[in-house]
């Protein structure tokens, strides 16, 4: 009984982190999207991936695009949380970069990301990654080999 | 998955997101100062616009600088020179006096050189030098071939570009001032593309810190940098890709002259050295960047003399729809003829892109 409980308690956090994440992608890919043009602009001037601004800016929308996809899908929900966690890593070392190692620290992201400062974009990012990480450690077993 | 596996799983994500973008990092930086694909770098505010004073002419170009001065001469007004301080407040105007008279006069241009300064015309060809103290000039050649450019290199050595007779080819020579009867020159600094007069037209700089010459073609991507006895030293590349001039020329009718067939593709309008940098201003918008900031403003682009280097591009903000026509770099100020007035910018030290953005002073940015 206290098992069952635990579980459907689990299943209920990983549902909900899967639907922030879900939500916070479709926003983050789809705001790119809207303004390409002003997103890859945005990438060039970036001190720290400026050379490759140009397959960036479609494939981190793309990763963001297909990692909702997999979130939603409840089957392959476990690889699209291990994606989610990677994803979110890779933002969190580009802005810890940008704030100790770069040669500038550039105007910041768009959307409503915009609003904050680097620092607090930084702790945001922490934050989301150790969601993840905690949805991958409470997904349940079951969860995985269900197949639907 | 048992906890175990999870927790692999976990930091093998974590070292392959955080190596993915750590050599991203290197990467990019690398190709960005060594083989630039044309993608500029905008560090903000780096150079910030200081004071602008109005010259009431827009026939002044810039002369040269020394003794906490910026001297400015004037093609309307061919023997007045006139002194601004750094900070742009106050002005002085001379009037240089010619020892001899006896010379045709076209389009005579000054050059300020430490004490000295030299009154030079290129087509007839005559240089005169003074000393500043009084302004009062003494023939020193007036023969020879003709000339283009010229910038002194110390009092008695100057670097100018002559054209050559009948072919009317650009060659970068020196001449000095106490033997003015050896022409000297150097073949193969400029490299003939298809007519060697359009083709390798440029401006020509002295850099007294590194003791080099510096040519920047104006129709390609390239710059030549030269020791003083006018051996080549190396031959850098700006950032755009234009390796070949684009110029398109026609013979006029009944005439031996030449002119565009089409206008001509400007790569590098305007430069300036200083110290360790060479400062170009670009005619070409690069990739991913902000059409309104090139409606709105010239773009400088800084490169390391020392190594070839692309550092960083900033835009020097045009006047009353007026772009800038030249540029004088002097330590960290930057001026900038443009319309009837001169600007003043400072420059500051993250223009060199070489160090943390927390390592450069005063510079905290959100």
């Amino acid at each position: 009984m206290g098992l069952k409980l635990n579980t459907r308690f689990r299943h209920t956090i990983v549902n909900v982190i899967c639907w922030i994440y879900a939500l916070l992608f479709t926003y983050a890919s789809m705001s790119k999207l809207l303004d390409f043009q002003n997103f890859r602009i945005q990438l060039g001037q970036s001190p720290l991936i400026s050379s490759f601004a140009d397959w960036v800016s479609i494939v981190i929308p793309a990763i963001e695009f297909i990692i909702v996809i997999l979130l939603l899908a409840t089957r392959f929900r476990s690889i699209g949380l291990i994606a989610t966690y990677t994803l979110m890593v890779m933002f969190t070392t580009y802005i810890y970069i940008i704030l100790n190692y770069s040669t500038f620290v550039p105007c910041s992201c768009g959307g409503i990301l915009e609003k904050m400062t680097w620092k607090q974009h930084l702790t945001f990012n922490i934050v989301f990654v150790i969601l993840a990480g905690v949805s991958i450690v409470l997904i349940p077993r079951k969860h995985v080999l269900t197949t639907k | 998955m048992n906890i175990r596996i999870k927790i692999v799983v976990l930091l093998i994500s974590s070292i392959f997101g955080i190596g993915v973008v750590i050599y991203l990092f290197k990467q990019s930086e690398k190709i960005t100062h060594y083989q630039n694909r044309f993608i500029r770098r905008f560090p903000p505010h780096v150079a910030q616009e200081i004071s602008q004073t109005d010259l009431k002419f827009n026939s002044y170009y810039f002369a040269g600088h020394g003794n906490g001065n910026i001297y400015l001469g004037n093609i309307t007004a061919p023997l007045q020179i006139l002194a601004l301080d750094i900070a742009l407040k106050e002005n002085h105007v001379y009037t240089i006096e010619l020892k001899e008279k006896d010379l045709a006069f076209r389009a005579p241009q000054i050059r300020v050189f430490k004490n000295n300064f030299y009154v030079f015309e290129g087509h007839v060809p005559y240089v005169y030098k003074g000393s500043i103290d009084n302004w009062i000039a003494s023939k020193r050649k007036n023969s020879g071939y003709y000339f283009a450019h010229f910038e002194p290199m110390d009092s008695v050595e100057m670097v100018t570009r002559y054209i050559m007779p009948k072919s009317g080819e650009n060659l970068i020579g020196s001449l000095n001032l106490r033997d003015t009867t050896e022409v000297h020159y150097e073949q193969h600094l400029l490299e003939k593309q298809f007519d060697g007069v359009f083709d390798t037209d440029g401006s020509l700089h002295f850099n007294k810190e590194l003791q080099r010459v510096v040519y920047v073609y104006r129709y390609r991507n390239e710059y030549i940098v030269a020791h003083k006895n006018l051996e080549l030293d190396y031959r850098g590349n700006t950032i755009d890709t234009i390796s070949i001039a684009h110029v398109k020329l026609v013979r006029l009718k009944n005439s031996t002259q030449k002119t565009f067939a089409e206008p001509p593709l400007v790569v590098n309008k305007t430069s300036a050295v200083d110290s360790n940098l060479l400062y170009v201003n670009s005619g070409l918008p690069g990739n991913y960047e902000d059409e309104n900031l090139w409606k709105a403003a010239s773009i400088v682009d800084v490169y390391d003399l020392t190594n070839g280097t692309y550092r960083s591009s900033f835009p020097i903000y045009n006047i009353n729809g007026e772009t800038m026509k030249s540029m004088l770099v002097v330590g960290q100020f930057l001026y900038a003829l443009i319309g009837e007035k001169i600007v003043s910018y400072k420059l500051l030290e993250p223009i060199n892109q070489d160090k943390k953005a927390s390592e450069y002073s005063g510079m905290v940015d959100g």
